[in-house]
């Protein structure tokens, strides 16, 4: 049965305008309200050529000829809200976010781009949409993920390629701390994204603890401390 | 699945000489041909040879071939195309992106049988999937 049918579009999960947000780095939750919302689509994006049995060579950063990253906002005023779909059905897509922390592993050992794990191909996310869940990337200004694939089938693959859809949002930070602790674990429903893998690797960014602390010195470890219950 | 308002057609004469029919394949884009239609004006049997070449390659990789017994006779397949149809060929274009260059182009082939003659029209849709 085709997907579409049956699982409703990845659309639904965009924020508007008003919504609060919790990112969850390694040292504690940014909550945030969304002020403006915009979209942005690359489509398609060429991962290119893949051996039958084969891989990429080298972990696609998704980036020009400059090296800027099309998935990092270039302005830290911006948080970047992705999801994306693949094509040929069969290119099994491996993620790292942040680069070289595989995401979707089952095993704490490193994964191998042939064992099954963690992959997102194009039954799970089609090209055309509705896309999984687990595409869902929040980034913000710098952090970026990257990608690589693996060819299951022995044919080559001439191009794969990736089909991205985003939201753009500017956004205030919460320093109210018990609004933080009723959106963090109150009944408030309220998108909440780990940015990365579990146990959490991503360091919060050092322009963002500086806008933090600049609020409220302790607000990355409260917001901890209310999701560990000792608030 | 099949979106009738993106079909193109191209109709070009085939000849003995293994030849590009219609235009390359756009990148980042595959051709999904969905129909073909040949009609053999050879007084005698022809055989329609139908190919590809994807990302310049210098040889064609043979796809399918299309047998006409007689003059005139008309070969089309499918007969109808439907919401549901599948494609009954793909040619994959040349991948690109800002660190990518593409290596060639990818064109669909075709030749006829020694002697031969006739003419092949397509029925396709350029999309990336």
């Amino acid at each position: 049965m085709n997907k579409s049918v049956i699982v409703p579009s990845h659309e639904s999960y965009f924020l508007e305008q008003g919504y609060f947000f919790a990112l969850g780095f390694k040292e504690g939750w940014m909550v945030g309200r969304v002020k403006q919302k915009t979209w942005a689509t690359l489509q398609p994006w060429a991962l290119g050529p893949v051996a039958a049995l084969g891989n990429l060579a080298a972990w696609d950063e998704i980036q020009d000829a400059n090296s800027r990253h099309y998935l990092e906002p270039y302005n830290p005023d911006i948080i970047y809200h992705t999801f994306f779909g693949v094509t040929p059905t069969q290119a099994q897509i491996k993620l790292q976010y942040p680069v070289r922390t595989d995401i979707g592993s089952m095993l704490s050992i490193a994964r191998t781009l042939t064992d099954g794990v963690g992959i997102i191909d194009g039954y799970k996310s089609p090209f055309w949409g509705p896309y999984s869940e687990a595409t869902e990337l929040f980034t913000v200004k710098d952090q970026y993920p990257a990608f690589n694939i693996y060819n299951p089938t022995n044919d080559a693959i001439v191009n794969a390629m990736l089909n991205f859809d985003q939201r753009q949002y500017t956004y205030e930070i919460i320093k109210d701390r018990n609004l933080i602790k009723d959106i963090l674990v109150g009944t408030r429903r309220v998108k909440k994204y780990t940015m990365g893998t579990l146990p959490l690797q991503m360091d919060t960014p050092g322009w963002l603890v500086d806008r933090i602390n600049k609020l409220d010195s302790g607000l990355l470890k409260y917001s901890n401390d209310v999701m560990a219950g000792v608030l | 699945m099949l979106n009738r308002d993106q079909l193109k057609t191209v109709t070009m004469a085939v000849t003995a000489a293994d030849a590009t029919i219609g235009s390359n394949v756009p990148v980042n884009m595959r051709r999904f041909i969905y129909r073909t239609k040949f009609i053999n004006t050879l007084n005698g049997d022809n055989l329609l040879t139908l190919g590809k070449r994807e990302n310049g390659a210098g040889a064609t990789t043979v796809v399918d071939y299309i047998q006409a017994a007689v003059q005139y006779q008309m070969e089309v397949d499918p007969e109808e195309l439907h919401d549901d149809s599948a494609p009954l060929y793909v040619v994959e274009g040349p991948a690109q992106n800002p660190l990518i260059t593409p290596v060639g182009a990818s064109v669909v082939r075709a030749q006829c049988s020694a002697l031969g003659t006739g003419f092949l029209t397509l029925w396709y849709i350029d999309a990336p999937a």
